[in-house]
């Protein structure tokens, strides 16, 4: 007996690389059907040797074809041990608890279906809801940007109706020979219009800015962004300096705008 | 995620239970390596792929017989691909054209560029077990070669070499034990 098994145990090496012949492999596949502790010891070690050694392969990437279908397959084949259902082959007839468990069942389902149709018409109202804030928020803004544009449009009146009105016009330099723009400047008020055409677009990480220079001194007036036709316009609330206004320009510069000027300079317009 | 972090154990019983993902990760995990030594075996790409996926549709219907005292999930996975991949070269018609393609071969495979991840990891493996190859003797070696290159069994061995049948047999039990000892900085544990 003990020579047998020591056969068995010898035999697993060849048995995990599949060279048994048809006769030793029965014997074998016999002596495991007993879960004999050793065998299956031997077993664990002899199959990491041949997980080792399949390591002298090179390893191959399945094609995406052999793993499409092979998931598609598996939606069609039952698994091993599913989690839910009876087995097949269960006993059969009548008794009271499949009958007890097929009314806890329709009960269940009743009691489900109630269930989901209430949550159904509870995320139905959830997302009218969103949907109605949304809009809220979008008229909020409209509005928002209406009286923003209607208090611009009263200071620009304002400013164009002050006495002594002054206009200054800009010219397009190297950098944009075709712009052009004009300021109106109410030096009572302290406050300006400035509006500019045909200026080329600018990436999301530049702007146009305005400054007027006193003193030698550039001061920014505000940056401006373009319509699509390539005009801006500006209403400067505060020129900044009491000082006389020598000259007014405009340049590119980053997003947001800089204390001094760094970039090219694209309109220049002298106020004497 | 947490697929990423479940042992192979685990996963298998999740497959045994109808697990899709489970499935999944576990092909992913696994299957380059078993296509690379159904390729090696079956010398025929498009044939090795069809085993490949009887050997995991196997996998499926079989995951609750997966038992993780008596082989590692990996060894589980290539001991059936071998399994029918030998089913397959045994009943070959064309055994004889077989063999005269594989005589202008090495039984060995060479250390080649593999595909996917972990490249490097792969090549170094590789050139690890061939040399623990290379350091059996030489009549030892080969009959383990064509064990578990060429898939021939003991029989067909003996027969090939021209050695009585017990000589194979314990040929290739040395050769396998050596083998574990070398291997064994590359075992799973």
């Amino acid at each position: 007996m003990n020579q047998d098994h020591d056969l068995y145990l010898d035999s697993i090496p060849s048995y995990v690389l599949g060279a048994l012949d048809d006769a030793e492999l029965a014997a074998l596949e016999a002596h495991l059907e007993t879960n004999c502790a050793e065998c299956n010891a031997e077993m664990l070690r002899a199959s990491r040797d041949l997980e080792a050694l399949a390591a002298a392969n090179t390893p191959v990437a399945p094609s995406a074809m052999t793993r499409a279908r092979l998931m598609a397959k598996i939606d069609d084949l039952p698994p091993a041990r599913p989690l839910l259902g009876p087995a097949r082959g269960e006993r059969r007839g009548v008794s009271w608890l499949p009958l007890a468990a097929a009314a806890t069942l329709a009960v269940l389902a009743w009691s489900g279906w109630t269930q989901l149709d209430l949550r159904r018409q509870l995320n139905e109202l959830t997302a009218q809801r969103a949907a109605d804030q949304q809009q809220l928020a979008a008229l909020r803004s409209d509005l928002d940007r209406a009286q923003y544009e209607l208090g611009r449009f009263a200071l620009t009146n304002r400013i164009l109706a002050a006495p002594g009105l002054q206009t200054v016009r800009l010219a397009g330099l190297d950098a944009a020979p075709q712009a052009s723009a004009q300021a109106l400047v109410s030096s009572v008020e302290g406050k300006a219009v400035f509006y500019a055409s045909n200026l080329e677009p600018q990436g999301p990480d530049k702007t146009y800015q305005l400054w007027v220079i006193a003193g030698g001194a550039p001061i920014s007036a505000g940056t401006f962004e373009l319509d699509e036709t390539g005009g801006g316009s500006l209403v400067v609330e505060n020129l900044g300096t009491d000082a006389p206004i020598e000259a007014w320009a405009v340049t590119i510069e980053p997003a947001g705008g800089v204390p001094q000027p760094t970039g090219p300079m694209v309109l220049m317009g002298s106020a004497a | 995620m947490q697929l990423l972090e479940t042992s192979e154990a685990e996963l298998v019983q999740r497959v045994a239970a109808g697990d899709n993902e489970a499935f999944a990760a576990l092909f992913d995990r696994h299957s380059s390596r078993v296509l690379g030594m159904l390729i090696q075996l079956l010398r025929r790409r498009e044939l090795a792929e069809e085993l490949l996926q009887e050997t995991f549709l196997q996998a499926w219907s079989q995951a609750d017989r997966y038992r993780e005292d008596r082989a590692t999930v990996c060894g589980w996975l290539l001991m059936m691909a071998r399994s029918r991949a030998l089913d397959h070269l045994r009943a070959s018609r064309s055994r004889s054209e077989r063999e005269e393609r594989e005589s202008t071969e090495s039984s060995t495979p060479q250390v080649t560029e593999p595909v996917g991840t972990g490249e490097l990891e792969a090549r170094e493996r590789q050139r690890f077990v061939l040399n623990a190859l290379a350091g059996l003797s030489e009549d030892q070696r080969r009959c383990v070669e064509l064990a578990f290159f060429k898939g021939l069994s003991h029989g067909q061995i003996a027969a090939e070499l021209e050695q009585p049948l017990g000589t194979v047999k314990s040929r290739i039990l040395l050769g396998m034990r050596k083998l574990r000892a070398a291997l064994e900085p590359v075992c799973p544990t």
